[in-house]
Order: C-alpha cells, then structure tokens, then sequence
C-alpha cells in the first residue's frame, strides 16, 4: 500500500492542505522540506492520528499543547458562539488495485458560553473504493481494516522521527525487538492453530469414559490445572500486562518531559538514572529468579537428606535380604498363591490340597512373598535419592554464590540510584519536582506490577509443569485399556501435530530474526564507509539482545556516536521493513538530523538503494537537505514530488507548496 | 474383599500448614501441602518425634507425589519396622508418615517464624552439617 494523498482540514497549523505522495516505483521518494515549528512533525503526526489515533511525534511541551490543542486555532477563535466544526485528516492509500480512504475526524466547536470544546473521541471511518464509488467495508470495523495494512503494534517502525528513534532502543529493546518481530512473523496464526488443536485434544479426551479410578482422578486433575493455568493467563494478558505497559508508557512520557527540561544535569543525572534503573531491574529480575530456584531446589532435597537415616537402613534391609537370596525371589508370590488356594493341583498332576506337597508350596509362599516388592525400582529410586543427598553441598554452593554476587551487584547499583536521586532532589526546578515526584509514583507503581507479574508467570510455570506431567500419567494409565488404543493414537496425532506448529513458530521467528539480522549488518556496513573495518559484525541473539561487534571482540553498541547510532537505528528500522511483508510506507521526520556531516553524503546515497521500491516520504530540514543530500536523493524524485513549507504572510497558517516557487 | 485405596495423606491440625504456605516470608509460600507434609515428616523422623492424629484430616491428595516421594514414605516405614513386609499394608505405611509428620510439624512451623527473613539459609546450614557428618 501507498500513501497518493494526505488531505488536511482544521488540522493544527493547516487550515485546509492537501499533499501528494509520489507512488511512483522508481521515483519512490517524496520530499518535503521546512524549517522546525513550520509543521513538518505535523504531517507525520496527521497521518499517526488519522490512522491510530495517536499523535505520536508532537515536539512541544504538554503546556504549549494546551495552548494550541489539535485544532487550528484561528478557526476555533473565529467560530461564533454555538457553533461547531470539524478537524479532519484523511489519508487515500492505493495498491494492486484497491483503493482506502481512511478518515478521522473529531468534532470541535464553542459553547452558548463562549467556552471552547473539543470532543473527548475521535470518528474513524474506512472506505474502498470499486470503479467510482465509494463503499463501507460489510465487515467495517476500521481498525481490523488499518490493522491489516499495517499493524499499529509497528508502525514505530515505518512512521518515525530521526532524532528521537533511539530513544526507542533505550527502553526494553529486547522486548521491543521481539515483539516486532512476533508480529511481523504473523505467528498468531500458528497460535490460533494450537488453540484449536488443543481444544481438539480436549474433546478427544473427553470421548474417554474410562471406569479406572486413577484415570478419572487424573482427569479431573487435569481440568483443575487447566481452569488455573486458563485464570494465571487472563490474569496477566487482561489485567497485569495493560496495567504494565500503561504505566511504562506513563513513565516514558514523564522521563521524555524530564529530558525537555533542558537542564545540562538533570539531563545527564536522568540518562544515568534510566540506565541504572533498567540494571537494577534485570538484577532483581534475576535475583527472584534465583532465591526461587534455591529455594525449590532445598525444599524438595531437604527431607531426604534429612530422613537419609531411614533411607540408608532399607537400603540395608534390601542387601540382607538380597544376601539371603530372599530379593529378589526366584518364584512369583500370586502363581503360589493361586496354586494353592485355587488350583489345589500342580502343573504336574500332583494333589497339594493337603498333606505334605501343600505345606512344601506353603514354604515356598513364605520365600516367594517379597516379589511384591519392585526390587529394580526400589534400589532405583533409592540409589537416586542418595545421589541427590551427595551432590547437595556442591550444588547448593553453586547457587549461594550466584546470589550473593547478584546480591553485591543490586545492592551497588542502589547505592548509586540513591546519590542520583538525591542530587536530582536538590535540583530547585518546581516544574521537575512535579515531574520527579510523579515518575517515583508510576516506577514504584511499575515495580509492584513486575513483581505482581513474575509472581503469577512463575505460577503459572508452575501449573503448565504440573499439567504436563498429568498428561503423561494418563497417557500411560489409558495405554492399559486397549479399547482406548484409537482414541489415544487421534489425541496422539494432535499432540504431534502441536509440537511441530512449536517447531515451525520457534523456525520462523529464528529465520525472521536471522534475516534482519543480516540486512541489518548489510546495510550498517554499507552506510558507515567510514569506519567499517571498526566493527567485525552485528549480532541479535536468540533473547533479542542486539550487539555490535568491535574488532577487539567487545559489544560496542554503547560507545558509537549519536550519528552511528542513528545509522544503525536506521539500518535497523529498515530491516525490519523488509522482513515484515507489510508494504506501508516509510515516512522519516529528520532522517540525517543526528548524522555527522561527514555521513551524510554517505547514507543519502546509500538509502535510496536499500530502499528500492518503498514509497519513502522525507521531512527534511534545510541544514539536513544540502546541495549535496539532493543531489545524492535527486535520482529518486521528481520535482513534482518535491516540496517546502511555508507560513502565509500573517504567520497563521503552513501551506505546502512546490519546492522551486 | 480389597479394601478403598487410600487417596489422600491427612494432618490433624491444618493451622499450620495454612499459616507456613499463606505467609509472604514463609519459604512455602502458595507451595503445597506436600512440600510440607514431606519436611515435616523428615523434622519427625530425624527427631524420633511421632505422634498420633487426634483426628484425621485427609487433605494432601497422594497423587501430587513423585515416585521418589512414595519410596520415601516407604523406606521409612521399612526402617521404623524393619521389615519389608510394611510394603503390603499401604495403609500402615501412611499412618506412619502422618504420625511422624505430625510430630515435625510444630518444630518446623517453630523454625520457619523464628527465622522468618533466612529460613533457608538456617535449613541449608542444618542440612551441610548433616550431609558433612556421613
């Protein structure tokens, strides 16, 4: 899909202005030149609104935003009294032969009162078009119809500001990386597959009307660990992790206005901050982690080791009789018994129902009695238990020493976030004491969620173990009734057929991960002429977590410039695009803003072709869009498509007009 | 006739089983009764501390055992009567775990809340020093 126009009404510093797109293959770029506050960021954000509803590029203060809200304010200032209009923004996307206009719009208007209102919710409204006309999709809910162009989940990822897109890779970037990657692997798919195999295998086992006690136990068991393992997961899907991101979201949006502060310290005090406080919050991460497994480890070896006394004398009792050919015994106990109580005759004819032949037989029951007793399983199970008791000091060590130096590690790490705390306390700026005072609320708020979600994830680990484990018991308690042998050899069927859906989930995210992995270092390498034989490779590692190799061998994505930075964000990003199959657009506020000067040249040249075929709209501002930039771009449009910003004379109202005028 | 296989192991007082797996600090924390039915039982045994139930309530269900655990219930059984002939008469067996859980109980509730913030590193302690004394 392609952007053919953004059309805007009332829409911040455009009053009506409408802007075409170059949807051409090979003259795929549209530039659009202006200086900062003409309303650049703004055409990404009308397009953001339009199509998500969030204006997620505005550059001013919240404070300067209630001055001059989404609509354009000479328009709401003229309206009379009781009267009302709309901002509208409408965005016509075209492709393989179909045509979208989304449009949203939002109604403002002033009171009897003279006071101004702005609508709470927006109107978003989808439609296709066939031959002339216009239809509503039948299905029309707007946002599935979006969602399918280009899902808002990444849309981070092709409608972005330059400067700002490292930000995005300061916070939870694994977690970031593999989200964008879950999605664009389209594995809900295969998600909804294993849901409706699994519901498959329910009902399968639900034929079963097994008469076996132990069966009906296990099933009822595996019933009650599934309603747990179904209430853990709604708990954290529909509770916990909306609660999580709106909080982080809140805290990034407080840490954002902290930064605008601009304020040389605090800037670097919150930078630190941030930094630490994501150390501190892996280290306590880990740390639950490990006291937890400590602790499961000694609370399931502390009886046996405890009880070893007891275990060691059967163990004892065993070799005696063992010793004494009594263990275990040659002749089976229930063949004597049914010999001799319900036979009453030998194999060989011989009458045992009385007499001295009977009381030979019941010798041999006396002798025969510990074949009851599983002799493999017994010394087995025991022989295991001692194992475990002799390895407990080495293990346990183990584990102790892990959480002693995590413990070191946190506890440094606190030190340091109490002195920057403290210093930023200090700081007498009552604007950032508000601030400061309402990040400390939503961290703490954020750090009772990840406690409250790990919680109930390690529950959750919990019940899926327990439940696995129950499936394999009844597997193996209905392999005893042949009647079962088809139901069993269906359920099986499904079982397989979820662990290979697993295996091609676990594939794909692997392959997608490997590819942009591979154009991301492709075009890195490209872009940085400069210093390429500075770095060996770029890697992105099975948890997501990305590095960039430095010949010497160390991660040194820490240490590169802002304008490396902003390259490999760049390289990334448009990786990511590739990989992803969705066809959107690519729109970059300030795309060399961060480069170094001595880049620029580079990457001007070097995008367009890593970019063939993507319909790519750039906001430039002057000091970006050089002689030298255009000349590099200049292959790649055409003068159509090539455009300033400029405020009308009463400084009113941005217009867009053909870049030579 | 064979007689109702036991399906659950029972405690007397379940005060204490609730308080060690409903505590915050305990170590048991939303863990099963098991875990310290298992502990409790192994606290008796090693004290020599059985004690009858006054009543019975059966409420730790014997399917949440391993393998592991079930031969530990019943190597105990064969050491307090020194005979492997306990093995026949489960229900013997089970009174036996009871009982001497029975008796641990109260001395690992009394463990547990006086050392509410280390209890594992005071049970890991007690548990080296018996593993070094082999």
């Amino acid at each position: 899909m392609k952007i053919k126009y953004v059309e805007l009404e009332n829409y911040r510093q455009y009053k009506k202005e409408k802007i075409n797109f170059s949807i051409d293959e090979n003259k795929n770029f549209t530039i659009i030149l202006g200086r900062n506050g003409f309303g650049k960021s703004n055409i990404l954000n009308a397009v953001t609104w339009c199509l998500y509803g969030t204006e997620d590029h505005l550059k001013t203060t919240e404070e300067v935003n209630k001055r001059f809200p989404i609509v354009n304010i000479e328009v709401l200032e003229n309206l009379k009294n009781g009267e009302q209009t709309f901002v509208k923004v409408s965005v016509n996307l075209v492709g393989e032969g179909e045509e979208y206009l989304v449009t949203r719009s939002l109604r403002v208007g002033k009171h009897s009162s003279g006071d101004n209102f702005i609508d709470e919710t927006s109107n978003l409204e989808v439609m296709y078009r066939e031959g002339k006309n216009w239809y509503t999709p039948y299905y029309n809910n707007p946002t599935v119809s979006i969602n399918a162009i280009l899902p808002k989940e990444i849309r981070q990822f092709f409608f972005f500001d330059g400067e700002k897109l490292r930000q995005h890779f300061e916070k939870d970037v694994n977690k970031k990386i593999k989200d964008a990657i879950n999605k664009i692997s389209q594995t809900d798919l295969i998600d909804k597959a294993i849901d409706r195999l699994d519901y498959l295998r329910d009902k399968i086992r639900k034929e079963i009307k097994s008469e076996n006690h132990r069966t009906q136990e296990i099933q009822e068991n595996m019933t009650r660990y599934k309603e747990l393992i179904e209430g853990a997961q709604r708990k954290l899907k529909e509770e916990l992790e909306p609660q999580y991101e709106e909080t982080t979201d809140n805290l990034d949006k407080i840490n954002q206005k902290l930064r605008k502060c601009n304020v040389e310290l605090v800037e670097q005090l919150q930078a630190h901050r941030e930094d630490l406080t994501g150390t501190q919050k892996d280290l306590e991460d880990k740390r639950r982690s490990m006291k937890e497994k400590l602790i499961d480890y000694l609370i399931q070896r502390a009886p046996f080791i405890l009880a070893k006394e007891s275990v060691d004398k059967t163990n004892e009792i065993i070799k005696q009789l063992i010793k004494k050919k009594l263990y275990p015994p040659p002749i089976d106990f229930d063949y004597l018994q049914k010999l001799l109580y319900e036979d009453k005759e030998c194999i060989c004819g011989t009458d045992i129902s009385k007499g001295e032949h009977r009381d030979t037989v019941k010798k041999l029951l006396d002798i025969a009695k510990y074949s009851k007793y599983p002799s493999k399983e017994a010394s087995f199970v025991l022989s295991r238990i001692n194992a475990n008791c002799s390895e407990f000091i080495d293990k346990m060590s183990e584990q102790r020493k892990d959480l002693i130096e995590t413990d070191k590690k946190s506890q440094d790490t606190a030190k340091k976030l109490e002195e920057i705390n403290y210093k930023l306390g200090e700081i007498n700026i009552n604007e950032i004491k508000i601030l400061e005072s309402e990040r400390r609320k939503f961290e703490s708020a954020r750090d009772d969620l990840t406690k409250d979600k790990a919680k109930y994830e390690i529950e959750l680990k919990r019940y899926q173990t327990e439940l696995e484990r129950l499936n394999k018991e009844y597997d193996r308690e209905l392999s005893k009734e042949i009647k079962y042998r088809n139901i069993l050899l269906r359920k099986e069927v499904c079982d397989k057929s979820i662990e290979s859906l697993q295996q091609i989930k676990k594939l794909l995210m692997n392959k997608i991960r490997l590819n942009i992995r591979k154009d991301t270092k492709d075009c890195f390498f490209k872009l940085i002429t400069e210093k390429r034989e500075t770095y060996k490779d770029v890697l992105i590692d099975e948890n997501y977590n990305i590095e960039i190799l430095h010949k010497s061998g160390f991660n040194a994505l820490d240490t590169l410039s802002a304008g490396e930075t902003q390259i490999f964000v760049l390289s990334f990003a448009a990786a990511l695009r590739n990989a992803s199959g969705f066809n959107a657009p690519l729109i970059i506020d300030t795309p060399l803003g961060k480069i170094d000067e001595e880049y620029r040249n580079d990457v001007s040249k070097i995008l367009p072709k890593f970019l063939e075929n993507v319909q790519v709209v750039l906001l430039v501002t002057s000091s970006e869009y050089t002689p030298q930039v255009r000349k590099n771009l200049s292959s790649r449009f055409t003068k159509d498509y090539e455009f300033k910003l400029e405020f009308n004379k009463n400084l009113e109202e941005s217009k867009v007009i053909p870049y030579g005028k | 006739m064979e007689s109702k296989e036991q399906r659950d192991l029972a405690y007397e007082n379940k005060d204490d089983y609730e308080k060690l797996t409903k505590d915050r600090l305990s170590p048991f924390y939303k863990r099963d009764y098991r875990d310290v039915f298992l502990l409790a039982l192994a606290m008796g045994v090693s004290k020599n501390m059985s004690r009858p139930l006054k009543k019975r309530i059966p409420n730790i269900p014997l399917r949440g055992f391993t393998e592991e655990e079930k031969w530990f219930l019943k190597s105990i059984a064969i050491s307090k009567t020194g005979n492997m002939e306990i093995l026949s008469d489960s229900k013997e067996i089970f009174k036996i775990a009871e009982e001497y859980a029975n008796g641990g109980i109260k001395l690992l509730v009394r463990e547990v809340f006086e050392n509410i913030s280390n209890y594992d590193e005071v049970l890991e302690e007690e548990l080296r020093e018996k593993v070094k004394n082999k």
